[in-house]
């Protein structure tokens, strides 16, 4: 009978147990910040932090960019399959070359993309500082100058904002943050501009030279309209794409 | 003298009536620096104009004259551009020719192994965002000549030696003697302390895997694909030669793993669906074959085969029972446009000369009808890719065989030359490519004298009526 009584009390004690690990862990779930607060999670190094925070915004937004022809809200546009893209050559005449509506369209991009992430840039470092904040740190930022690069199979964003943390072990200063997502635009709009090239020369393009000549390239021609051309130019290797309108026609 | 004058006033007001047809179709020049839909400098009506619309041609109009426009920065030089994109894009507008402005003037960009053509600027801003040093060639002025420069350079096996080890990577001489080079090799070593002294050797044309070099690079059955190509690597991560599976039990002082060779050299090339791409991974793009992990449609190897991680895949497309090469365009079945016995499209010889007659091409009950339009069909790396030409037929499809091979275009169907033609004759017409005289009973023209299309009407005529 005894030895019945302490197998029941053993029962007990081990619901109770796993009641009180259940809740523990359903209290981690709802509340997030009590997993860093009570050191569950490693804290980021700020340069991390800011690298995951923002990696996926600006993926996102370079994606949206790239299939509007380089603009965020496209001024000059076609709609097409529910999408907005941008005109960079035009022309309403027959028989008439269009005339280029963004010249450099690499600066054009870089300066989009960096508009369309400024409000994520203040969001993750705001977050950054209330992270630190959280964890015992004293911290201070100081917003700078956000410039985005498109280079060879990447895009680089740099933020010159500086964040100031301390504990007891001392002070730490990082004035340069960043980030860099590994995408092909940079080659996607080079080779966009000659397209537009063609097209003010000849009113057309020979797509098929292109994917001749770079082999990892796809090109796709549409045309929704009269003498619109919807140019999808893909990376066969790693699916960056950048679509772009053109409305040309000439004889030259 | 009556029917004179009348005869008379009725030239003049048939010949007004027609100059207003006319000018209504040519449209009067006009100019919009903005338009209500957000197009800069563009020839449309005051009505479609948010602003400033000039009854005159934009090359009439200061702020919307086209030109060159030079970003000084870049170094990109853009034709064609409105003066006032231009200045709101930060560039700086030319009207000169492009040949004819400094800024503009294109040479070879030599960046590390590459070459690009274009603007010593644009070299500069290249280099400095790829990390490489550069050197402009002013004197190479075409860019096939530019990419010929890339290739001059040749490969062979770099040894790079510290105190404590020796390491070999197959580059160019240039990379291996190369200044600053010395950084791109600290990767490679282990045991590397900064400041202590490295020194690099070239062997040009040797691979890493040579018996007589004694470096601990052997070979492996790993291979890769590197422009195309299958390629062995060795046990160091370098490419050794392109990949022959009856070579590599070859010992490493034979000539297979000792002198860099020319794929061509190794093997023969391998066609699209072939089973020699099993054994050999001379990958021939043009053959429709290109290095890739192996696929579906790909030859399966015989053996299990270790490593047998690439191949010269497949590129070749099945479509509608037909198969075609990689890269190779036809001009694809829609309804209304010209389809033939041979199939589709306007056939035409190399000299561009149609191969069907102009009776047959030109019947406007079966072909050309109104709301058809041509599409070209062009087979890349195993998808058929859709280009469909402009629309009302403004495009047509044009085919013709080169070399085996059938390539399709859409070519500017140039209706213009048929409604401009002064006194037109039967002849006349049909002498133009894209003309062809119809008969005044044809159904298209509602007609029912045979008499040509009517385009303009002659005094004689007009004295008959």
């Amino acid at each position: 009978m005894k030895i019945k009584r302490g197998k029941k009390a053993q029962l007990t004690i081990f619901i109770i147990i796993a009641i009180v690990v259940i809740a523990i862990v359903a209290l981690l779930f709802m509340f997030p910040k009590l997993r860093t607060n009570i050191g569950f999670e490693k804290l980021q190094s700020p340069e991390n932090f800011i690298q995951t925070c923002l990696e996926d915004a600006i993926k996102e937004n370079v994606e949206m960019i790239s299939k509007q022809g380089g603009s965020l809200e496209p001024s000059l546009n076609i709609l097409y399959r529910d999408e907005k893209i941008q005109y960079l050559c035009y022309t309403p005449q027959k028989y008439q070359a269009c005339v280029v509506q963004i010249p450099f369209l690499e600066k054009h991009i870089e300066e989009e993309i960096k508009n369309s992430i400024e409000e994520d840039v203040n969001f993750c470092f705001n977050s950054l500082k209330q992270t630190y904040e959280e964890r015992g740190y004293a911290a201070n930022l100081k917003k700078g100058e956000i410039v985005v690069e498109l280079l060879p199979k990447k895009i680089l964003t740099t933020m010159n904002y500086e964040f100031t943390f301390s504990k007891e072990e001392g002070t730490q200063k990082i004035g340069t943050f960043r980030v860099v997502v590994n995408n092909n635009l940079y080659e996607l709009i080079s080779i966009a501009q000659s397209i537009m090239n063609d097209e003010i020369l000849i009113g057309d393009s020979f797509e098929q030279f292109y994917m001749d000549f770079y082999t990892w390239l796809k090109v796709e021609k549409e045309r929704p309209g009269e003498d619109t051309t919807i140019y999808t130019l893909t990376d066969r290797n790693t699916q960056d794409k950048f679509k772009f309108a053109v409305q040309s026609w000439s004889f030259r | 003298m009556k029917n004179k004058i009348i005869i008379f006033l009725s030239v003049i007001f048939l010949v007004a009536t027609l100059n207003f047809i006319s000018a209504q179709g040519i449209e009067y020049p006009q100019c919009c620096p903005l338009a209500n839909n957000g197009a800069q400098c563009v020839a449309v009506p005051a009505s479609e104009c948010a602003s400033n619309f000039a009854p005159t041609s934009c090359d009439s109009v200061p702020s919307c004259q086209a030109g060159v426009c030079v970003n000084i920065q870049s170094g990109e030089c853009i034709e064609n551009t409105p003066k006032i994109v231009c200045e709101n894009s930060g560039g700086l507008f030319k009207t000169e020719a492009i040949h004819n402005i400094p800024e503009c003037q294109r040479g070879c960009c030599i960046l590390g192994q590459d070459t690009i053509f274009s603007t010593e600027i644009a070299c500069k801003e290249a280099a400095s965002k790829e990390g490489l040093n550069f050197n402009f060639r002013e004197d190479i002025t075409t860019s096939n000549a530019c990419l010929g420069l890339s290739l001059t350079d040749e490969e062979g096996a770099c040894i790079i030696k510290t105190d404590f080890e020796t390491k070999c990577k197959r580059t160019t001489g240039k990379e291996c003697g190369a200044e600053d080079s010395e950084s791109g090799f600290v990767d490679l070593l282990e045991n590397y302390v900064s400041g202590t002294s490295l020194t690099t050797e070239f062997f040009q044309g040797k691979l890493c895997t040579a018996d007589e070099l004694k470096t601990d690079c052997t070979k492996s059955e790993k291979t890769t694909c590197y422009k195309d190509d299958v390629y062995y690597l060795d046990t160091c991560g370098n490419r050794a030669n392109a990949f022959n599976s009856a070579k590599y039990n070859t010992p490493l002082n034979s000539d297979y793993w000792t002198y860099i060779q020319n794929p061509s050299d190794i093997c023969a090339p391998v066609t699209g669906g072939s089973s020699s791409a099993k054994t050999c991974g001379n990958c021939d793009y043009s053959s429709s074959t290109k290095c890739r992990s192996p696929q579906a449609e790909d030859p399966k190897p015989t053996n299990q085969q270790a490593n047998f991680e690439n191949i010269c895949g497949d590129l070749k497309c099945k479509y509608k029972g037909k198969t075609y090469q990689n890269t190779e365009s036809w001009c694809a079945q829609m309804s209304g446009t010209l389809w033939e016995e041979n199939g589709p499209g306007i056939k035409l010889d190399l000299d561009g000369n149609y191969l069907i007659s102009k009776d047959k091409m030109f019947n406007p009950e079966k072909y050309n009808l109104p709301g058809s339009e041509y599409v070209t069909q062009e087979c890349y790396e195993g998808e058929v890719l859709n280009v469909q030409c402009k629309g009302q037929r403004e495009q047509v499809c044009k085919q013709y065989e080169q070399q085996g091979r059938t390539r399709a275009v859409c070519e500017i169907n140039n209706a213009e030359s048929c409604t401009t033609l002064k006194n037109p004759t039967k002849d006349k017409c049909n002498a133009l490519d894209d003309c062809y005289w119809l008969s005044g009973s044809s159904p298209i023209i509602g007609g029912n004298k045979d008499e040509g299309a009517v385009w303009s009407i002659t005094k004689e005529e007009l004295e008959k009526e």
